[in-house]
């Protein structure tokens, strides 16, 4: 019976189910350390995965939906940014807005463009590649965990990796997090924080169109109406949960995937629907706890030390 | 200026709601002809399955029975339900409700509207005047699903089915409904070969195929080689694992071997559409009895096994079918009881 819950599949289920979380966060990171809270992530994520199918349908290539896909992710980015930093918006509300309006626009072009109502599959749609790392095929635990996931799998650990150097080892970095933290010092500094934030604003619109990109070519090969699925929020959760670190993001975020993914096994064994979709959440907040716990006692700690 | 604008939009609304005012009056004509139909969904139309087949009877209604129609969707959005559901009450004679959602709702605005005839789809409600019910025995089609599932769950002459006994569900949410769908899918298998393991997973979302996926493949990768789903949008992604595993699928609601003709075996089909058209003839021959639950099962056609057409490749033998149409005979005739979970 636990061979049932605990097998390969369900860590694989936890990198697929991951991947569009870590994409998203990745962006929405970059706009936490500029200050801005960024709740327009849904909706970004929508939009990506509507542009992809567009792009991936029409021009009968992937890269031409994931192509699409970013280019709409620039132009919503910009939106958003022109709103909070020029016009001084609430960016609660603009993010909001910007849900609301991938929301209505996505089921609108998909009965203008494609003549259909809440769903569009076809077998034009090219998926994006599957990726078979070479080296791990002689390995067969490794194999099976690692290899065979769609490319967006591994760029968005690769990307990860990228932010991570971006915003803690370069001056660059150095510049976006002082944007959010303290403008002013930026500024004197000669270094425009207005453009900072418009370069985070820009590159989560990017980010979330990989992840919308990743939903409707990698993950699935269609599109429905509202198939983000609350993923951009959870995205947000996750961000706040790793303290906007890109790692502890990427941890977060696999938690989520395997919160998910035993969710969904503990149902085969027979335990109650009900029961398992508070998992995730259960989980969340007993992890919660448990890491601000820790970290009450290293601040106790410190201030020991110090007095 | 500014107080010219004013005057303007003040006038211009005045008359708006004077001319809305107008626009209700309602005139329905002796022959039937120009009877006004409005169809309040609580989803949206565009699932491939429930809502289109609903909106698939009033087209037919508009067809041969001349009727006009208005479509009002509520996007899954409860604070719209109430809202459109009057929307729909003001404009039409008969209002067709989809959606077990509007359990509440129609009972409280059905009395307001005592002129208008309320067609309420997917419950059971006795005892007002204006409000007919549909009510679907969806244990009974799924019963058919579940016997057609353990056939061909050891055909291991089919590329992809293996030989252990084990077939899968999706469901969308766990609710009565849903959960009568599943008794009877599993009724259906055990009776069949008791030995058959019936594995279910609920989503939790109707709308959401990337979790489809996930759940289906959780259950393919158990060992299912058939699944069932009764989980509108969610569903799309039961199909794309089987695609993606070589696997097999039932659909539900429509008939929705066409997405996918070389994965989708079959589909246990509700006739939403059928029974609202069949009852707009009733009620415009005066023929309905007040305030009572129609019920669509096997017996009235309401439910069914539906294979697609001839074109596609048939994975369930003659031999098979005879046997489904022998359970159906011996479902209407009361020689087998479908358990329920209503």
């Amino acid at each position: 019976m636990l061979k049932e819950i605990i097998n390969l599949t369900l860590l694989q289920h936890t990198i697929r189910t991951a991947t569009p979380l870590i994409l998203a966060a990745l962006g929405g990171l970059l706009t936490q350390h500029a200050g801005i809270l960024n709740i327009g992530m849904e909706g970004m994520i929508l939009m990506g995965a509507f542009f992809a199918i567009v792009g991936s349908y029409f021009f009968s290539s992937s890269l031409a939906g994931v192509l699409m896909a970013v280019g709409v992710g620039i132009l919503v980015g910009l939106l958003f940014a022109y709103f909070v930093i020029d016009l001084k918006s609430d960016e609660f509300i603009i993010g909001i807005a910007i849900n609301i309006l991938a929301g209505g626009l996505t089921v609108f072009l998909l009965r203008s463009i494609f003549g259909v109502k809440g769903a569009f599959s076809s077998p034009d749609i090219v998926p994006l590649p599957r990726f078979r790392l070479g080296f791990l095929e002689g390995i067969p635990l490794l194999d099976t965990i690692f290899n065979n996931h769609t490319v967006f799998v591994y760029v968005s650990w690769i990307l990860v990796a990228l932010v991570y150097v971006y915003l803690y080892k370069t001056p660059y970095g150095i510049w976006l997090r002082a944007s959010g933290e303290f403008p002013e010092a930026l500024e004197t500094a000669g270094v425009s924080p207005r453009k900072m934030k418009y370069i985070s604003s820009i590159a989560c619109g990017v980010f979330c169109g990989f992840a919308g990109a990743h939903l409707s070519l990698g993950y699935l090969t269609l599109f429905t109406e509202n198939m983000s699925a609350q993923r951009g929020f959870i995205a947000m959760a996750a961000i706040i949960f790793g303290g906007a670190h890109p790692i502890r993001t990427l941890i977060a975020a696999f938690m989520f995937g395997f919160f998910d993914a035993l969710g969904i096994r503990l149902q085969v064994v027979g335990i109650p629907s009900q029961f398992t979709q508070m998992i995730p959440y259960l989980g969340t907040i007993v992890v919660l706890f448990v890491v601000a716990k820790s970290y009450i006692r290293k601040i106790k700690k410190n201030v020991e030390g110090e007095s | 200026m500014k107080r010219l604008v004013a005057l303007i939009l003040s006038l211009t609304l005045i008359f708006a709601v004077l001319l809305t005012g107008c626009s209700n009056e309602k005139t329905p004509s002796e022959d039937g002809k120009g009877t006004k139909v409005g169809l309040v969904l609580a989803g949206g139309l565009g699932d491939r399955s429930f809502y289109d087949s609903a909106n698939e009877g009033v087209e037919k209604a508009k067809e041969e029975l001349g009727i006009e129609f208005k479509v009002y969707e509520c996007r899954n959005d409860p604070s719209l339900y109430s809202d459109q559901l009057v929307q729909a009450s003001e404009y039409a004679d008969i209002v067709a409700v989809v959606g077990f959602e509007f359990f509440d709702i129609v009972q409280e605005i059905a009395p307001e509207f005592p002129d208008v005839y309320y067609i309420y789809v997917d419950n059971a409600i006795e005892g007002i005047d204006n409000l007919i019910t549909i009510s679907y025995i969806e244990n009974e089609g799924s019963f058919l699903a579940g016997a057609l599932a353990a056939m061909l769950t050891t055909e291991t002459s089919i590329e992809g089915i293996n030989e252990e006994k084990i077939i899968g569900m999706v469901g969308g949410v766990d609710l009565p409904v849903i959960r009568n769908f599943y008794v009877g899918y599993e009724a259906g298998a055990k009776y069949i070969d008791p030995e058959v393991d019936v594995r279910v997973i609920y989503a939790g979302d109707f709308e959401d195929p990337a979790k489809g996926k996930e759940a289906a493949t959780a259950l393919y990768s158990g060992g299912a080689d058939i699944i069932f789903h009764a989980a509108g949008k969610t569903g799309e992604g039961v199909f794309e694992a089987a695609e993606e595993l070589g696997k097999y699928a039932i659909g539900v609601d429509s008939d929705q071997r066409y997405i996918n003709p070389d994965h989708i075996v079959a589909s246990m089909i509700k006739r939403v559409g059928q029974s609202i058209y069949e009852t707009i003839i009733k009620i415009q021959n005066n023929e309905i009895e007040k305030g009572k639950v129609i019920y669509y099962g096997l017996e009235q056609d309401g439910v069914g096994l539906g294979y697609g057409t001839d074109d596609m490749p048939q994975f369930a033998t003659e031999e098979m079918k005879a046997k489904i149409d022998e359970i159906k005979e011996k479902i209407i005739s009361g020689e087998i009881e479908v358990p329920t979970a209503k």
